[in-house]
């Protein structure tokens, strides 16, 4: 089944992340590519190039910056195909691992969200 | 599922996983290809016929590992093999072989076996046909069907490969320095002929032949993680999947091919590309600036236009002169003059396909480059003619079509 991981982060040490961290990141896409489970992958870039929409007494609005501020902002995500969230809570550890080893002082968290496979009928 | 049915496919799946791992940790304990082979098939043998009776193992892969190392060990026990690899190892105490059993070589097992394929004493098909069955793990069947060949005529390619293997004892060779440079250079050379051969089919009826694509991307990816300080090998990861990401837009519903500014975009792969980034990513940060790494920038360059029209074509230009001073292939000049026709008009890359078309004498598509660049240029009658003349240095089914109708379509 499918599991979307959202890559949280709290305390970013340095405005740039290091070389490392790429090849570090780099290595284990290719690892989960080599056995089948990575599906998608990606970076998102700070928040104010993107947009807030909000459905809020009936308007729909949209604004050009973040509503709230948030401390924690999403970096990235993943798709992985994989048998049970054990397993997805294992490639999101590796990931963290990654982080440990090549960015001293980096943290975050990886939300595991299991996806909806197909519509189910009650 | 019946309980046999899954355990089949548990044991297939396993062996599609772990067999590269399993056959070279095998090769480094025996020293010998084909007794590592055979503890592998037997491994293979047992695990049909015990999973389906007593389940399918947590780990499956280990289970196949720890099955093919203890019958390794029976037999250097019971001494039934008086090969001369053996025979040193017997004068060792016993506890040396455990650990040599134990001792975690994954990446260089691997790798080794891949150097083993691509040995220079083997022709390059050799190479790519002893890296599928090795360690890509498919069966002789599987790669008949995809060579469009008989099983007994890549049965005996394979063993004939081996013997040359053995007679020039390349089985444990481990190169180091420029050596190992150059040889991870031909395994990478293997893997990108193996997905060439998938993404235009030199020979038959099909263009494509994705399986074969898919197996490369594979080969690529275990490749980095056996190598993983090495830019080019993620430039080749990165490479493949981006052009595997346009395999689906290729062909339309009739199995013709459609060329690149054809293309329904929308049906590219966008999962293939965000992994196609990932890996450039990677490999950019390790410095990377050689020829895979520059192709798959090329490839960047086209999977994020929305169209040819927005397409970035003076930065491909650049981009593929700096490819063809890296490599210093006509074909590359070639790319280019299509790309620099596009950045500056079709007279630039005329001129440039005029300078490098004798360098590829009988290429078919140096007329037919021609003919798209003459053809944008207004002069029909000329461009007819020279997709006549790619149609007929055409080796492809399907591409000869797409000529001759190109060719008909510009005599009207």
């Amino acid at each position: 089944m499918k599991f979307m991981m959202l890559v949280h982060e709290t305390t970013r040490p340095t405005a740039e992340p290091p070389a490392e961290l790429f090849a570090a990141i780099g290595a284990l896409g290719a690892e989960n590519t080599a056995n089948g489970s990575l599906v998608e992958v990606g970076g998102l870039l700070p928040i104010e190039t993107g947009a807030v929409v909000a459905l809020k007494g009936g308007s729909v609005t949209t604004t050009d910056g973040p509503f709230v501020e948030s401390r924690e902002l999403v970096g990235g995500y993943a798709v992985y195909e994989v048998p049970d969230v054990t397993t997805a809570a294992k490639k999101a550890e590796a990931f963290l691992d990654a982080h440990r080893r090549t960015w001293p002082g980096w943290e975050g968290w990886v939300e595991v969200r299991a996806c909806l496979d197909s519509p189910q009928a009650a | 599922m019946s309980v046999d049915a899954r355990a089949a496919q548990a044991v297939e799946q396993a062996w599609r996983q772990e067999s590269s791992r399993l056959l070279g940790a095998l090769l480094r304990i025996t020293h010998d290809l084909a007794r590592a082979e055979d503890l592998a098939a037997d491994a293979l043998t047992a695990a049909l016929e015990q999973w389906p009776t007593q389940g399918v193992p947590d780990n499956p892969g280990a289970w196949l590992m720890t099955t093919a190392k203890r019958r390794a060990i029976d037999q250097l026990r019971s001494g039934q093999r008086q090969l001369r690899a053996y025979a040193t190892l017997a004068a060792e105490a016993e506890e040396s072989y455990v650990d040599e059993f134990t001792v975690d070589h994954v990446e260089d097992d691997v790798l080794r076996l891949m150097f083993v394929c691509c040995h220079p004493s083997l022709t390059d098909d050799t190479r790519t046909v002893l890296t599928l069955r090795l360690v890509a793990g498919l069966t002789t069947r599987e790669i008949a069907r995809a060579y469009l060949t008989s099983e007994a005529t890549v049965a005996s390619r394979i063993s004939r490969a081996k013997r040359t293997l053995a007679d020039a004892g390349a089985a444990l060779e481990e190169p180091t320095g420029p050596e190992r440079e150059q040889r991870l250079g031909s395994v990478m050379a293997v893997v990108y002929l193996l997905f060439n051969e998938g993404y235009a089919a030199t020979a038959g009826v099909d263009w494509t032949r994705p399986a074969l694509c898919a197996e490369a991307v594979r080969l690529a990816a275990l490749l980095v993680t056996v190598a993983p300080r090495e830019p080019e090998a993620y430039g080749l990861l990165a490479l493949l999947e981006l052009q595997s990401s346009r395999l689906r837009a290729r062909l339309d519903e009739a199995g013709e091919p459609v060329l690149l500014t054809d293309q329904d975009r929308a049906r590219w792969d966008r999962a293939a590309i965000s992994r196609g980034f990932a890996a450039l990513s990677a490999a950019l940060a390790l410095g990377g600036n050689g020829p895979h790494v520059l192709q798959a920038a090329i490839a960047t360059e086209h999977a994020r236009a929305a169209s040819v029209e927005t397409t970035d074509w003076p930065r491909i230009a650049a981009l593929y002169e700096k490819l063809a001073r890296a490599t210093g292939s006509p074909v590359v000049e070639l790319n280019r003059a299509v790309a620099l026709g596009m950045a500056y008009g079709p007279e630039t890359g005329l001129a440039l396909v005029d300078q490098i078309g004798p360098a590829l004498p009988g290429f078919h598509l140096v007329p037919a480059v021609r003919g798209d660049l003459l053809s944008r240029l207004g002069r029909r009658a000329e461009a007819a003619a020279q997709f006549d003349a790619a149609a007929e240095l055409a080796t492809n089914d399907r591409e000869r079509a797409l000529l001759r109708a190109r060719a008909a379509h510009h005599r009207h």
